[in-house]
């Protein structure tokens, strides 16, 4: 028979994996929570229609995040929200994430921005604004301002159409309160 | 709880999806209770049932919040087999869908959910080595890998192989390989003949079980229909995912270690 035109390094390789991915034990019914990297409570199914609870353990110690990109998707799982966004101190969109709109949310997060300034006038006795959450007719904004000092301060915003809800808030400024320097 | 069965490849057209449909069919058919999950965001299981794309909420639905198990989960008109649809995915929201299905906590649930009750949970997942695979992987008991014979498959087995491998070391040190599923095999000619020769005598694992290329799946597909569900004649081939079903099923005894537990019995005479 005439042998295929297959490296044959290749299929010796190949060849091994079948064999040691067959070794007997395993292929255990049940999946458990040490099978995986990041052991996490399940949360409860709910069978209403009710807000779902976060997948994400909220009150689990902060992770080692890298980049604003992976901070996004970590919290977008979290919040549930269509699309985040973060701006820098100066008004610029510096990443994105989720469902984006095809001009990146910079107007939205220039004006955002420009916006939480303005509203910290509305009380200046009660501190910095922290966060807002604005209901429009087709969708929900939310934002969260986190500082490093007073003069640079980063918007993060969820567009979704559920609010955020204290305990996520708290979740991902703790989070990225940790995470800033390494952000940034 | 369940046995959950990824079918992965890292090339498509290799038949995975025909495959796992068919054999979700089969198994269901034989009274295991079922169900198949279509993990791909192109809903390929939904477009082999000739199904529109947005026919069915499913999946994406409860990976974005919106819905529970039980909301979309559809009951076949066979008792023990249900559907788990890809849902109602718009095509810019796949990056969102794979990091959500690549969430620990969200796998556990899901496969918690869906193993409730059930014998089998068979993920077909999309061609490819992504997160959605490596996700599949990490949260299944077995992985079947539909082998197609032509060259080019045969040279990008070690790929899946890999990725596999990788897996069970990093992240589920459970998952074994079920088997190598020889598909769209033609033994008369040549050049699908010389692979399987080099398939069978340099792999290990490769099910005796082949599902040869032939129309009645064309068919099946063009109705909508998995192949044992055509009028007429059973097709052969429907019989072969019968076979595939009890080879499956030694092969699990086997790897699970619980062969020779039911499986022995007194020497007897014959004269």
């Amino acid at each position: 028979m005439r042998r295929c035109s297959v490296n044959s390094s290749d299929l010796g390789r190949a060849g091994e994996l079948t064999r040691r991915l067959r070794q007997p034990g395993g292929g255990q019914a049940l999946l458990t929570p040490e099978l995986l990297r990041h052991p996490a409570q399940p949360p409860a199914v709910t069978p209403t229609p009710a807000p779902p609870s976060p997948v994400v353990d909220l009150h689990a110690p902060p992770l080692e995040l890298e980049s604003w990109e992976v901070f996004l998707a970590w919290s977008l799982e979290l919040c549930r929200a269509r699309a985040g966004f973060v701006v820098d101190p100066q008004g610029f969109v510096v990443a994105t994430r989720g469902n984006v709109p095809t001009d990146h949310f910079d107007g939205l997060g220039a004006e955002l921005a420009y916006a939480m300034e303005q509203l910290d006038r509305i009380d200046t006795e009660a501190g910095s604004l922290l966060s807002i959450e604005l209901q429009f007719a087709s969708r929900r904004l939310m934002a969260m301002r986190v500082s490093r000092d007073s003069d640079s301060s980063f918007v993060i915003g969820y567009v979704g159409s559920r609010p955020l809800g204290d305990e996520v808030r708290n979740a991902i400024a703790r989070q990225v309160a940790h995470s800033l320097d390494r952000l940034i | 709880m369940a046995y959950v069965i990824s079918l992965a490849t890292s090339k498509g057209g290799t038949g995975k999806t025909t495959t796992a449909l068919n054999l979700a069919v089969a198994m269901a058919e034989k009274g295991r209770r079922t169900v198949l999950v279509d993990l791909d965001p192109q809903g390929s299981v939904g477009l082999s049932l000739a199904k529109g794309e947005t026919e069915w909420p499913g999946l994406a639905e409860f990976l974005l919040g919106s819905a529970t198990i039980e909301q979309v989960i559809v009951q076949t008109k066979v008792s023990t087999l249900a559907l788990l649809p890809r849902g109602r995915l718009d095509p810019v929201e796949t990056r969102e869908y794979e990091i959500l299905l690549n969430s620990p906590a969200r796998a556990l649930e899901l496969i918690g959910e869906l193993s409730r009750d059930r014998d089998y949970v068979i993920l077909d997942c999309p061609s490819g080595l992504g997160l959605i695979t490596r996700a599949a992987l990490a949260m299944s008991s077995f992985v079947l890998v539909p082998l197609q014979a032509e060259p080019l498959a045969l040279r990008s087995i070690g790929q899946i192989l890999r990725v596999i491998d990788h897996v069970q070391k990093q992240e589920n040190p459970a998952l074994r390989l079920l088997g190598i599923l020889p598909t769209m095999v033609e033994l008369r000619r040549d050049t699908s003949l010389n692979v399987m020769g080099t398939v069978w005598s340099e792999l290990s694992g490769v099910l005796e079980t082949i599902i040869p290329r032939a129309e009645a799946f064309a068919r099946a597909s063009e109705l909508g229909l998995p192949v044992s569900f055509m009028g007429g004649r059973i097709p052969p081939e429907a019989r072969r995912f019968e076979l595939l079903v009890d080879e499956i099923e030694r092969v699990i005894a086997d790897l699970s270690g619980t062969t020779g537990e039911t499986d022995e019995t007194l020497q007897r005479q014959l004269v």
